[in-house]
């Protein structure tokens, strides 16, 4: 590369940082992938904005609050009840942009009609204890027990030591166990259970260009990270 | 007529400072009665610290928390101190001391008395210490081995089929009640049980290890928390060199013994500790909604864990994909 070249190439790279310096953009979407992983790629799309990518809801809702930052990359239903957040651009999936909701179980298919209030689902905490309740309420008609988790991996000592007669996770999550574990899952899909896969939202009554076109060119490997294979 | 103007207006800027200095401490008084009191019984440390927090950050809308740290010498004296000023509806004891500690208190109890609710900690195979202890439940300080075993294979990309394990007796319950979960994953569990008293272990887990692997053929080791067959001495002459010799992976539950430099373990899994105070935070909600009573609920196993891979070994011996190591916490390199 010549001399010249690296110098456009240098300046380029200099201005993108500056058009980012002010902004911050915090991360929150449970995945396998590692948080510093994902953030590492989300820089590299993002130069010069700073980007933090949060493992827990807790930590997340409480660094947002106190910092507020220019934009949020997080479930679409966290952003709906963040608030102070507009949606301006969803993660799509195959051309959708919301996903269908099952119910991971082993050996025996957890019929959905036939959940109780005893019945222990396990899931993945992504909007805190009472509004999760609530979340996992809307599936069924009536509310079963839920035992919330961080990770996706740790679902699955909820099936292995029968802590759980059932996990709730996305359908694009299944792979993850049939490639993990030998257990025998059965999944069964709940009847209108489509939620929305992530989102991007920007801090109300402002706007950032630079950060809606970042987040649209994201390369494959971050938006499958994030789910999904393009931004809309 | 000016001066008693402003007089009037000072009278009632004052009432209007008292109204709410009064209704400040009214709504701090309301909100303190609302919540329950809780009573964390733990020694000082980094590891203890995250447990709380995670425990907090889930626990603190609904319960006012009160962190009793106590030393190696505090007494039952102290601990009955701190109950009688806080008058817990729950305690979270965290390790063998807070529990012992609780259960002397306990003990010392007449019959008749109201039983505080427990919920157990980073004990060591803690089902044990709750077995004479009233109202308790608690989770396991120990990482089963099939939630070890299962995250090796899947970041290894190895076929783990059989997992050799050199044991003391103490131990034999806890591998036999994980052997029915392993087998769940076509993991088959392979002990080899030493004495719990010995002068010198050198030899004996030499053997084990030999055994294992040359007549069991199995496909990675499992090496369990103790101390007493992890010294530096057999580390450095049996464990080491049998992890360099037969290349097999080797899963450990301490960090240091991934450090390359050793050349020992392939993958540490290790407790999450933020996420263990928040599955305790969980059983805490549990037994409140059952109106303080633990009711022979079981002890758990902790469900989260935080994975460390010796690098340089994983991909020198293991060939381990670039993509597999996206879901470790940490890699040693």
């Amino acid at each position: 590369m010549g001399k010249r070249v690296r110098i456009i190439m240098h300046i380029i790279c200099c201005a993108w940082g500056f058009l980012f310096a002010a902004d911050k953009i915090y991360v929150f979407y449970p995945t396998t992938v590692r948080p510093q992983v994902v953030q590492q790629n989300l820089l590299k799309a993002c130069l010069g904005a700073e980007i933090i990518v949060f493992a827990r809801y807790n930590d997340f809702i409480a660094k947002t609050v106190l910092d507020s930052p220019a934009a949020v990359i997080t479930k679409t239903i966290v952003l709906e009840q963040m608030g102070n957040y507009a949606i301006k651009l969803n993660g799509a999936f195959k051309g959708t942009t919301d996903e269908q909701y099952v119910i991971l179980s082993v050996n025996e298919k957890l019929d959905p009609t036939m959940i109780t209030a005893e019945t222990m689902i396990g899931m993945i905490d992504f909007l805190g204890r009472k509004e999760m309740a609530a979340f996992i309420s809307s599936f069924f008609t009536i509310s079963p027990k839920l035992k919330r988790v961080t990770k996706i991996e740790d679902l699955l000592p909820l099936l292995t030591f029968n802590m759980s007669q059932g996990i709730l996770i996305s359908e694009r999550e299944v792979s993850y166990f049939k490639q993990t574990s030998n257990l025998n899952f059965i999944v069964t899909a709940l009847a209108k259970s489509k939620v929305g896969i992530v989102a991007l939202g920007i801090k109300n009554n402002t706007t950032s260009p630079e950060i809606l076109k970042a987040i649209k060119g994201l390369d494959n490997e971050t938006n499958a990270m994030l789910g999904v294979d393009q931004w809309k | 007529m000016e001066m008693r103007m402003r007089r009037h207006s000072m009278n009632l800027k004052q009432i209007v400072h008292w109204y709410l200095l009064v209704f400040l401490l009214m709504s701090i008084a309301v909100e303190s009665f609302a919540k329950e009191p809780m009573l964390i019984v733990r020694r000082s440390g980094k590891d203890f610290d995250e447990v709380v927090k995670g425990m907090t950050e889930e626990l603190s809308t609904d319960f006012t928390i009160h962190d009793f740290i106590i030393a190696k010498e505090t007494e039952v004296p102290a601990l009955v101190a701190q109950i009688k000023a806080v008058n817990p509806k729950i305690a979270v004891l965290l390790d063998n001391q807070s529990i012992s500690l609780f259960k002397k208190y306990q003990n010392e109890l007449p019959e008749t008395a109201k039983i505080i609710p427990t919920v157990s900690l980073m004990g060591i195979l803690i089902d044990r210490l709750l077995k004479d202890m009233k109202n308790a439940t608690g989770i396991f300080y120990e990482i089963p081995i099939v939630t070890s075993g299962v995250n090796m294979r899947a970041v290894l990309g190895v076929r783990i089929k059989k997992v050799g394990i050199v044991h003391r007796k103490f131990m034999s319950d806890f591998i036999g009640k994980s052997s029915t979960y392993c087998e769940k994953e076509n993991i088959k569990i392979v002990p080899y049980e030493l004495p719990d008293k010995g002068d010198d272990y050198t030899p004996l887990i030499k053997k084990g290890l030999k055994q294992l692997l040359k007549k069991d053929s199995v496909d990675a080791i499992w090496v369990p928390n103790d101390n007493t067959l992890l010294t530096p001495v057999t580390i450095r002459d049996v464990w080491s060199q049998f992890a360099k010799e037969s290349k097999i992976p080797v899963i450990v539950g301490v960090e240091i013994l991934v450090n390359p430099t050793l050349d020992f373990g392939t993958f540490a899994v290790l407790p999450d500790h933020i996420a263990l105070g928040s599955q305790a935070a969980d059983m805490v909600y549990d037994i409140m909604d059952n109106d303080w009573d633990v009711a022979g609920r079981p002890v758990e196993p902790p469900l989260s864990v935080y994975k460390i891979i010796n690098l340089p070994q994983a991909k020198n011996v293991f060939r381990v994909k670039d993509e597999n190591l996206r879901n470790v916490d940490r890699i040693v390199k």
